[in-house]
Parts: structure tokens; C-alpha cells; sequence
């Protein structure tokens, strides 16, 4: 697959003010930037699926790299047990809606860029008219029947989708681009139990930051996603390792397509 | 024949390293998890569920799904590489 076919579609294009050209001019030296790498993030509007621990760096790091429009949806409130890894809520934030806390954080960190939060549990219902209009889908969620959800919209709709998943000092990393490469229910066809998992806030650090340098290489149509492979992260003994992944052709979301 | 077997997330709480060295009695990938079982009992419950591997644990051969790669028959030969992880749900 090359580069050029993964990169996005964008529709209204705004323009980037000297603000922009000021507040995001070292990213826009890398290889393959520029203003108009720029420009396409800021006409880039992303789904972030879960602000937990996965979904605090996602979308921080989406917010000051100029993602020009972020929805956040979570169900959750604030747990004080949540605040060793989601570094967007604080002490004062316990018992307050999380995505509440998030959107305070994340309008305050990059004020240029709009954030829309949902409050509420992503189901069968509304999976697909939640998803419609967006360029991107962060999987930062904590369970599968969610995971299959997002993925047949992201399906549906050919929304690229960059899915992570942790526990303890390991994490998982897979780019799914909808038509092109295997889909979430290919590579992972039976959810495991849901479990209260134990976890590191510098692992979905790890994790969630790759997914945002994913987003990015797939928006500007550069370097190579992290796609047709399975990302291991091995915190424990720092390692990467790699499997190659295929389209399941029984697959019953994707048919192998 | 002695093979080196990879764990993961929970599975290495069981054998406490990230890699262990299991002797085979058998040929297929199939053996190699009954004798890694035998080895650990502890991992049974985690891997199998009655004479079945459960359906969520993935099984790497020479880092190929055996899934997608002649199943559990599947057979091994000294040197291989094998791998066994749960997916993770956590985020």
C-alpha cells in the first residue's frame, strides 16, 4: 500500500493564521510537514473513544499537535483509583463526568482547536451516527464488545482506525485502514474476559502517543503505519516485537474484504 | 525435543519469564502446549477450557498465527519459535 493511498480524504479546508505558523513551527520541519501537513490536521476531525488512560495522552497529544477538531466520548466518572494513568483528570476532578474534566483540560492546553465531548456508553444504536464526519477513530477504549462496535462503523463509514490496548507493562498497537487492511474482528475474533486489569500510567503514555504518531502519519500520507502487523509492546523486559497480521476471509464484520 | 516458548501479560504471571524452555513429547503445536502445560499447571485454566484451547489465546509459530497457518496440527521442529499471548483489554 503507499502512502498516497492512506492518507485521508479532507473536505473544508481552513487556513492556518500566524498563530498556527508560530505555535506548531518545529513540528512542521519534519520531513513531510510543512504548512500543508499542518493544514491537513487542522481539517482533520478525530474520534477519541475513551478518556482513561489511553485516551488522556491520545488526546493531549492530539490537541497540542493541532488536530483541528477532537471528539471525546466517555461513560465514565472520575475514580480516584483511575488517577496513577489518566493524567488528564486530577484530585479535584474525582466524581465529576470525565469527559467534563476533559474537555476543561484539553480546551485550556490548545484553545485554537474545537473539542466536542458525548457523555454516554457507545452502543449498537448510536456507534454509527457517532462516528459519521470524522477523518479518524482512536481506539482508546477498555473493552472488546465496544472495540467490535467502533470497528464495524469505522468499517461502514472507511474511517481509518488505530486501535491500542494495554495491561500491566505490555501494550498492543495495530493501524486498520477499512478495505485495505485486516479489520479489529480479523485479528482479534474472540474477545477476552473483562477484567480489572493491572496497569502503569507510562504504559497507555506509551501506547496512546504511538497511536497519536499514527493518526498524524496517516493524515499526512507519510512514513508507514503500523498496519497488516501487530505492535507488542514488552515493557517489562523493553521490547518491540512484531507479528504479521491477515484478513480472516470468514470474517463476520469485514468478510475478508 | 526442547523448544523455547514465549509468554505474555498473564501467562508470564504463571511461569514468572518472559521465555521458557519446554520438552516436547509430540510434534504439533498442540504438543507443545500440553507439555508446556505440564510443566505449569498454573497455565490451564488461563489457556484451556475442558480439552479445548480457549478461543482467544493466540499461538505464534516462527511469529505466524497458527489461526492463519495450519492450526494447532501444525508441526514443530527443534529451533522453532514459539509465542503465546491473550489479547489485553485494557486502555
Amino acid at each position: 500500500m503507499t502512502q498516497k493511498e492512506v492518507a485521508v480524504a479532507l473536505h473544508d479546508q481552513k487556513e492556518l493564521t500566524d498563530y498556527d505558523l508560530k505555535r506548531y513551527n518545529r513540528q512542521m520541519m519534519i520531513k513531510g510537514f510543512g504548512e500543508e501537513g499542518q493544514k491537513k490536521l487542522k481539517n482533520t476531525k478525530v474520534f477519541v473513544a475513551g478518556v482513561g488512560g489511553l485516551g488522556s495522552p491520545v488526546s493531549t497529544y492530539l490537541a497540542v499537535a493541532g488536530f483541528g477538531r477532537i471528539t471525546i466520548a466517555d461513560l465514565d466518572v472520575v475514580d480516584l483509583s483511575n488517577l496513577n494513568r489518566q493524567i488528564l483528570h486530577w484530585d479535584k476532578d474525582v466524581g465529576n463526568v470525565k469527559v467534563k474534566s476533559g474537555l476543561e483540560k484539553l480546551t485550556q492546553i490548545n484553545p485554537s482547536i474545537e473539542v466536542e465531548a458525548f457523555h454516554g456508553k457507545i452502543d449498537e444504536n448510536n456507534v454509527y451516527d457517532l462516528i459519521k464526519g470524522h477523518d479518524i477513530i482512536i481506539d482508546a477504549m477498555d473493552n472488546f464488545p465496544t472495540r467490535y462496535l467502533l470497528n464495524r462503523a469505522a468499517l461502514k463509514h472507511k474511517i481509518p482506525y488505530i486501535h491500542a490496548s494495554v495491561w500491566g507493562l505490555e501494550g498492543r498497537l495495530t493501524t486498520i485502514i477499512p478495505g485495505k487492511t485486516p479489520c479489529f474482528e480479523c485479528i482479534f475474533p474472540n474477545a477476552p474476559p473483562k477484567e480489572v486489569f493491572p496497569i502503569l500510567g507510562a504504559t497507555p503514555g506509551v501506547l496512546g502517543t504511538l497511536q497519536v504518531t499514527e493518526a498524524v502519519k496517516v493524515v499526512l500520507g507519510i512514513g508507514k503505519p503500523v498496519t497488516n502487523r501487530l505492535l507488542i509492546y514488552d515493557g517489562e523486559y523493553m521490547e518491540f516485537h512484531e507479528i504479521e497480521v491477515k484478513k480472516n476471509p470468514k470474517c463476520p464484520a469485514c468478510g475478508g474484504k | 525435543m526442547k523448544l523455547k516458548v514465549k509468554l505474555f501479560a498473564n501467562f508470564r504471571e504463571v511461569t514468572k519469564n518472559k521465555e521458557v524452555e519446554v520438552n516436547v513429547k509430540g510434534n504439533t503445536v498442540k504438543d507443545v502446549i500440553s507439555s508446556l502445560i505440564h510443566d505449569y499447571p498454573k497455565l490451564e485454566p488461563l489457556m484451556f477450557t475442558g480439552e479445548e484451547i480457549k478461543p482467544y489465546v493466540n499461538i505464534l509459530l516462527n511469529g505466524k498465527s497458527v489461526r492463519d497457518h495450519g492450526g494447532f496440527t501444525s508441526k514443530v521442529k527443534e529451533g522453532d519459535d514459539i509465542a503465546v499471548f491473550p489479547p489485553v483489554s485494557g486502555g
